[in-house]
């Protein structure tokens, strides 16, 4: 779509169809999510009540569900900032429509993920106790936990994210603080900051979107990394690997792109923006896919390989255990998930639709979520002594709160879709001069066709 | 006699072209300000007052004093508390030093975007005063800043393009 052919207010009054219209599909939606997040609390309640004993955990498996959750969804939330910055950096034009779609998926799965250490705690109120601060209990955090370094890294990049989510949204605020009238127009008015869109507020709005991306990038790396020295830093068969730091960080832009592709085939026809979210965006999005997937297989085989052939007996065991014992089906279920269904589907051309990236991206949600939970479990049920080796199943309480973590991301999505333009509007708009200017092209896409 | 006047323009072009217009009969380019609802990239002159941020300094800044307090919070306390740790020195550069560059991207984020709002003049009072509702619509709308009549003659002969 050119400007010529799709005029400002035709591209606004798409943009915001959303947030200014309300369908039956998005009050069924919150609905929906919102009941799974309801049971979900109240299963969590009834733990709160009970005590943690309601959950499948027992010697030795102390870590289970909820620390695979913490993992997942902080894996998730790679999908937005880390790819929108890397994007941004290398100037890749046809990521305008995605960035804010993706931004959002960090900050609500990042929500979700930080919820869990909390979560699992025998007396979760209390969870203050573990933040440094002056107190009478003469407690002080020890810096060298790997726990306590996810507590920095995870907030900077909470912060982070939602500072660079914000940043690109003032301009869209103040767009519609312009098209709204009473409360909202007064909600709009102070979160917009007064943006009036002088030259000058455009530039300092363009640098400093530019060096949060910068700065941004490292800082998601180094989550999923620390996220990974929780185990690695022990000395736990399967655990202790110079390469789960980069393992950890390319499942988690695998899985984080998954997400974002499924997200966005929803949004796309939820609320009819096929004019922006193109099958060039989802052709794109689904190459970068199969390419993490060959990364994780390769990532995958060579972790598995070295400790086949290193034949130490406890690590041998928790192979054994993943490879062709208790958990050999969880273990192909996860190879088929992330590796032998996307690939071929985003490898070949023809099969490389929207609905074929959306299929290959439901595998690999449900292959990743298992590949946390293969990492955590099994070396947790065979720790180094055998005498001391146990099982475990996970109770109806843990599995309603995982599944309530996908309700509330789907009820946080759709607030947000009602609250805040899912497209970042100037940006398209921006995409669409340039794309003029440059090449005298009518759609922005062309210049990206990188997929093609 | 009013504070300033403003059009409303259809393209950038035309609102670029009035803007150089008003500068050429002796505006000064603080009291010519151009609004428009996407970034303008033409006639960008990083050599003007406009064109100077120190948003990327600031963040360079804010990440030195973020790893300062992060030594400060790090070493200064667990050497106060008297950790137990079973021999090994109390202070260890590498377990440290992650707390340390998590701060320093903090105080880096924290700074830019204090900046960038200081730069751009965002969260003031007053603001609507110099704002059409027509750059919503895709308009690039020109106001002039006058301080006379004979400005403000000057500066509607020059929008209207005479």
């Amino acid at each position: 779509m050119s400007k010529d052919h799709a005029s400002n207010a035709d591209i606004n009054s798409q943009l915001l169809r959303p947030v200014m219209k309300t369908g039956k599909g998005w009050y069924l939606t919150v609905t929906v999510s919102g009941l799974v997040l309801l049971a979900a609390i109240l299963s969590f309640a009834y733990q709160v009540y009970r005590g943690i004993g309601v959950w499948g955990l027992n010697r030795p498996v102390f870590w289970a569900f909820d620390i695979t959750n913490f993992v997942f969804w902080i894996g998730i939330s790679h999908a937005g900032t880390l790819i929108s910055a890397i994007l941004r950096v290398t100037g890749a034009e046809w990521r305008r429509p995605v960035t804010r779609c993706a931004e959002a998926i960090t900050v609500f799965a990042l929500m979700i993920g930080a919820m869990f250490p909390i979560v699992h705690l025998g007396r979760p109120w209390l969870f203050y106790w573990l933040a440094p601060y002056p107190n009478s209990r003469g407690l002080w955090p020890n810096y060298r936990s790997p726990l306590l370094w996810d507590f920095f890294a995870i907030n900077t990049y909470l912060l982070g994210s939602l500072i660079y989510l914000y940043l690109p949204l003032i301009p869209d605020l103040a767009l519609v603080r312009d098209k709204t009238k009473g409360l909202r127009h007064r909600i709009y008015s102070a979160a917009s900051l007064g943006w009036r869109g002088t030259q000058l507020q455009w530039k300092r709005l363009e640098k400093a979107v530019g060096v949060m991306a910068v700065v941004i990038i490292p800082v998601a790396v180094s989550v999923h990394t620390i996220v990974s020295w929780d185990f690695a830093m022990t000395i736990r068969p399967m655990w202790h690997s110079t390469m789960f730091g980069p393992y950890f960080v390319a499942g988690a832009i695998f899985s984080g792109i998954a997400a974002l592709i499924i997200a966005m085939a929803i949004i796309r026809k939820v609320f009819h923006l096929e004019t922006f979210l193109k099958p060039i965006h989802f052709n794109n999005l689904g190459l970068l896919l199969l390419t993490m997937s060959l990364l994780w297989f390769y990532f995958t085989f060579a972790e598995y390989l070295t400790t086949y052939y290193g034949n130490e007996p406890a690590e041998k065991a928790v192979f054994q255990s993943k490879v062709s014992g208790a958990y050999s089906p969880l273990f192909w279920a996860m190879i088929a998930c992330c590796f032998f269904i996307p690939v071929p589907i985003l490898a070949i051309k023809k099969l490389r639709t929207i609905a074929g990236t959306v299929i290959a991206s439901v595998g690999v949600v449900i292959g990743m979520w298992l590949e946390r939970f293969l990492i955590i479990v099994p070396t947790l049920a065979q720790p180094r002594m055998p005498f001391n080796w146990g099982s475990y199943r996970p109770t109806w309480v843990e599995i309603v709160i995982t599944a309530g973590t996908f309700g509330y991301f789907v009820l946080l999505y759709a607030i947000f879709t009602k609250v805040f333009p899912i497209v970042a509007v100037w940006e398209y708009k921006e995409g669409l001069t340039v794309s003029s200017q440059e090449h005298g092209a009518p759609e922005a896409q062309r210049l990206v066709a990188h997929g093609d | 006699m009013p504070e300033s006047i403003h059009v409303a323009f259809d393209s950038a072009d035309r609102a670029l072209a009035a803007q150089a217009a008003l500068i050429r009969e002796g505006f000064s380019s603080e009291a010519v300000t151009v609004m428009s609802n996407e970034p303008i990239h033409e006639n960008e002159d990083e050599d003007s007052e406009d064109g100077k941020s120190h948003i990327g300094l600031f963040a360079i800044i804010g990440g030195v004093i973020g790893a300062a307090s992060a030594v400060l919070l790090t070493v200064v306390t667990a050497k106060r508390m008297g950790l137990v740790t079973g021999g090994m020195p109390v202070v260890t550069p590498w377990a440290f030093g992650i707390i340390v560059f998590e701060l320093t991207m903090l105080g880096a984020i924290l700074s830019t975007l204090a900046r960038m709002l200081y730069e751009s003049g965002l969260a003031r009072p007053g603001w609507f005063k110099h704002y059409d509702k027509s750059v919503a619509e895709g308009k690039v709308v020109v106001f002039a800043r006058c301080s006379s009549d004979p400005l403000v003659e000057k500066a509607q002969r020059v929008l209207r393009g005479d």
